[in-house]
């Protein structure tokens, strides 16, 4: 092949240092070493080209060609999928389900496909928690007793899930988290890995409790019409380079959130693991609670999946 | 070039009489074409960016305005001042700029301080040996403190288009705010104080009673000021529920305690207002866009690297971004400066280490001179209309205040941090 | 002309009549729900999801709804440059029909690319996250939005046409 290529590649959060933005270069430099110059990749980060949704907007009409973000609901709520609560519970099991040939990886090629999206496969994070100031819980009835508010992005079914694990979800933009946690509008924030936490509101929050009850991961994105477009041997060279970026990512994720809890710690934040009684209350009820509900958007198919492969507690 | 035949176009269009809506729509026509942007993506990103929880805030601080003004807090607010400041000569100079502070702590706007400090206070001052010229021309650089003193739109908008906290902008004007406050009753005091005109005396206990008259009387609309930043800076709410509450307290108030609001009223404020939150946000749509379409094509960063490279020095930067801002706010409206502008020369500003929230305070006191400064200059039309005298006698005062107080304010915040900074960082947001 | 006319003034007091009401019920309808909100969260403990996609519907409408009062009313800002620097009447009539034709010609853009928008959002029926309201609610503002400026933009244009006639 001897055509020439430029696309533009959008993040949805993380800048040119974030561990994200890095990633990304690296698929940039990939692709553009392995065709000899021949295809190129522009890189614009957080917020440079607007909101998740406008970005999303612009991947599906193909404005942008490429993007890592987390999946949108708007176009199908199956997508909803990836923030199903408690799906696994450690990182043995999440790197079997979103992996190569996992059964979550599965699930998501052609729910992306149906929205014109070619989807290269997870960038994960690792597991989320609950941050806060001041007061902190490690359990559904601690959670309840302190009256504890924390913000949650509103994507289903992850305020469901806060709520079900006994926090009150409070609906707040990114942009207005941090002035909303230092005026006492909530307490803190839910269901981010550490690092967000730590890099945006270290100054304010106290305490971090790995409840792990969702698994963080974006997905890798190219406009389905755009990937169409290219011959075999280009999609080979843009796919070989995206699974070099997230087998990486696989290994580089669990060693990246360890480094932020310790930074965190060295910077004054309580970390805490709950007890292994308080996370099975937690998982129990969760499931209990919020699956039924995820079904009513995701299907009996998918959810049949997911009670078939979700790990088992302990 | 694409950038420059863009901004060239707008130009031309505003001198042609094509109002500024239109004049952006033509901007990012030009753009979409120079750029080969698909036209697909344009309203995309013009519904997005608008669609936005903190650019609520705007509209919910106009209808504020719009409200106190009918609602008879405005006067209240008025009388209240003046008996504080005093019927002096030189007080009554001071008391229309301090109306103004006070009016800007509720107020998100300069229009709604002109229409009523104007209406009240220029026909009693004229009496006490005030030139209508000149009191209009102190009310329209006064009232701009509305910009300066939180709420204010334009620190709202910029904390939008630069991604920045909008309580640290509002935090970051105070400052300067307080400055103009004080230049501005300084000057009034060098140019009034030999003046001719009668002078009201009064006893101590006079004076005395009529301030706990007029207090009692304004309690109800001064309580608001300290509903919306007590409630922003004390935690109950963010800036746009603030201004929600602002305008679920103006109403009751109005109607009820006031009794100087009628349903009928009520609905004509609230259609002014949509009025003039509607022509804003269509000119935010095409600002937005073809802010977009600067980003996607790399200008900031192309503008930043040719200003580094021309003068390669701080200082010189810093003042070739204050003309800049003078010169431009002379031609466009202070929405368009800040929207499009701002990010524009926000990477610039970052390149030579002015934090993000001093930008805020620079470009705010920037538009207090560019909102009075002719050929587009909509407060001093609206100070003129109100004040019923000609552009041309309101320059000659219009230039004294905005040479000797306007401009020192705008030097004194670029060249010296602290004075937008001190306070945002006393909060805790730097 | 005087048929056109009555037309045109039979159309914008319809729209008159439909506009005004809504903007101020959506006007009281964002303040009171954003209120409630903060009195659900801070006093009752209990947070109210979703109602920024309500409070957001409402606004798009409430934005665009007020630019059609605002172009009604001919308050779009506007630099005053020609009537400062030309004294000729004439010459100023003709400026102003330029530049409304100006501005029909880049309504009719805004027109067009609200439309695209709103295909769009028509063809992929997206939903709001939490009451799984369609996008379509408030992305076809725009276009509603941009058609009566269209309306009051042609009206604008007959009257400058008579002004440059009869000065
Ligand atoms: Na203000
Ligand atoms: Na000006």
């Amino acid at each position: 092949s001897d055509d020439n290529h430029k696309f533009n590649l959008a993040l949805e959060s993380g800048d040119r240092d974030s561990a994200s933005g890095k990633s990304m270069q690296m698929w940039a430099d990939l692709i553009r070493e392995k065709s000899d110059g021949r295809m190129k990749v522009n890189i614009f980060y957080q917020g440079e080209l607007g909101g998740q949704q406008e970005l999303f907007d612009q991947l599906v009409k193909g404005n942008i060609d490429m993007m890592l973000t987390w999946p949108q609901t708007s176009y199908d709520e199956r997508l909803g999928v990836n923030y199903i609560p408690y799906l696994t519970l450690g990182w043995d099991d999440a790197l079997k389900a979103y992996g190569e040939g996992g059964w979550l990886k599965e699930i998501f090629g052609p729910l992306y496909k149906d929205i014109g999206l070619k989807y290269f496969g997870p960038y994960p994070e690792g597991f989320g928690g609950v941050a806060t100031k001041g007061k902190y819980a490690t359990s559904y009835d601690q959670a309840v007793e302190q009256g504890l508010k924390v913000r949650s992005a509103p994507v289903f079914p992850l305020p469901q899930t806060v709520q079900a694990m006994g926090f009150q979800a409070v609906p707040i933009d990114w942009n207005e988290v941090y002035t909303s946690i230092q005026t006492g509008v909530v307490d803190g924030d839910s269901s981010n890995v550490i690092y967000w936490d730590y890099e945006y509101f270290r100054d304010q929050l106290d305490y971090y409790v790995h409840t792990k009850h969702n698994f963080s991961s974006y997905a890798l994105l190219m406009n389905d019409d755009t990937w169409e477009e290219l011959d075999a041997f280009d999609q080979a060279i843009i796919e070989d380079a995206a699974q070099q970026v997230i087998n990486k990512q696989f290994v580089d994720a669990k060693i990246e959130d360890e480094k932020w809890i310790k930074k965190a710690q060295e910077a004054g934040m309580q970390y805490i693991e709950p007890s292994a009684e308080d996370m099975q209350v937690w998982v129990k009820k969760v499931r209990e609670e919020v699956w039924p509900i995820a079904e009513e958007s995701l299907g009996k198919e998918i959810m049949d999946e997911i009670r078939a492969n979700a790990s088992v507690p302990k | 070039m694409g950038a420059l035949l863009a901004i060239g176009a707008v130009i031309v269009l505003m001198m042609v009489g094509v109002p500024v809506v239109y004049s952006f729509a033509a901007m990012t026509l030009v753009l979409s074409i120079v750029y080969d942007v698909d036209v697909s993506s344009l309203m995309t990103t013009g519904f997005w960016s608008v669609n936005s929880i903190i650019l609520l805030a705007l509209p919910l601080f106009v209808m504020t305005g719009y409200l106190m003004q009918a609602g008879g807090m405005a006067s209240r607010l008025v009388h209240f001042v003046e008996s504080l400041v005093g019927k002096s000569r030189t007080g009554m100079g001071s008391s229309m700029v301090m109306a103004c502070g006070v009016f800007g702590a509720i107020s998100g706007t300069a229009s709604a301080a002109v229409a009523s400090i104007g209406t009240i206070m220029i026909g009693p001052m004229e009496k006490h040996g005030y030139k209508r010229e000149y009191t209009s021309a102190l009310l329209g650089i006064s009232s701009l403190l509305g910009l300066l003193i939180p709420p204010s739109l334009t620190m709202i908008l910029y904390a939008v288009v630069t991604r920045q906290s909008v309580a640290a902008c509002f935090l970051a004007t105070i400052g300067p705010g307080i400055l103009l406050i004080i230049m501005l009753c300084l000057l009034n005091w060098i140019k009034m104080r030999n003046a001719p005109g009668e002078v009201v005396k009064m006893t101590f206990k006079e004076r005395t009673d009529l301030i706990s008259k007029n207090f009692w009387k304004a309690m109800p609309a001064l309580m608001l000021p300290v509903i919306i930043l007590g409630g922003i800076y004390g935690g109950v709410f963010t800036p746009t529920e603030a201004a929600a509450i602002a305008v679920v307290y103006a109403i009751p108030v109005g109607l009820f305690v006031y009794r100087e609001l009628s349903f009928k009223d009520l609905a004509r404020c609230l259609v002014s207002a949509a009025a003039t939150t509607g022509v804003i946000m269509v000119i935010l749509v095409f600002s937005f866009v073809s802010s977009r379409i600067f980003t996607f094509e790399r200008v900031p960063q192309e503008l930043t690297e040719l200003l580094m490279e021309t003068f390669q020095n701080k200082i010189l930067i810093l003042l070739v971004v204050n003309i800049f801002l003078i010169l431009l706010g002379m031609i466009m409206d202070d929405v368009s400066v800040v929207a499009i502008i701002s990010p524009l020369l926000l990477p610039v500003m970052v390149n030579i280490g002015v934090d993000p929230i001093q930008f805020a305070a620079i470009v705010g006191t920037s538009v207090v001179i560019g909102c009075n400064s002719p050929p587009m200059a909509p407060i001093l039309f609206m100070t003129c209309r109100i004040g019923k005298v000609g552009m041309s006698q309101v320059m000659k005062p219009a230039l004294f205040f905005m040479f000797f107080a306007a401009l020192p304010v705008m030097l004194v915040t670029t060249y010296w941090p602290p004075l937008a900074l001190y306070l945002p960082k006393l909060f805790g947001y730097l | 002309m005087f048929s056109l006319n009555s037309l045109i003034g039979l159309i914008d007091k319809i729209l008159t009549m439909i506009v005004i009401p809504v903007v101020v019920v959506l006007s009281i309808a964002i303040a009171s729900m954003l209120a409630w909100g903060i009195f659900s969260r801070s006093l009752l403990n209990a947070p109210v999801f979703g109602l920024e996609e309500l409070v957001l519907i409402s606004a798009m409408w409430l934005y665009m709804l007020g630019a059609v009062l605002a172009a009604k009313d001919r308050s779009h800002l506007t630099a005053d440059f020609v009537s400062v620097i030309f004294k000729n009447e004439k010459l100023i009539a003709g400026f102003a029909i330029l530049a409304t034709t100006i501005s029909i010609v880049m309504a009719l853009y805004f027109v067009s690319w609200s439309y695209e928008l709103m295909a769009w959002s028509l063809k992929k029926a997206q939903i709001t996250p939490v009451f799984k309201l369609p996008w379509y609610i408030s992305q076809s503002s725009l276009f509603v939005g941009s058609l009566a400026l269209v309306f009051y933009l042609i009206r604008d244009f007959i009257k400058d046409c008579q002004k440059f006639i009869n000065v």
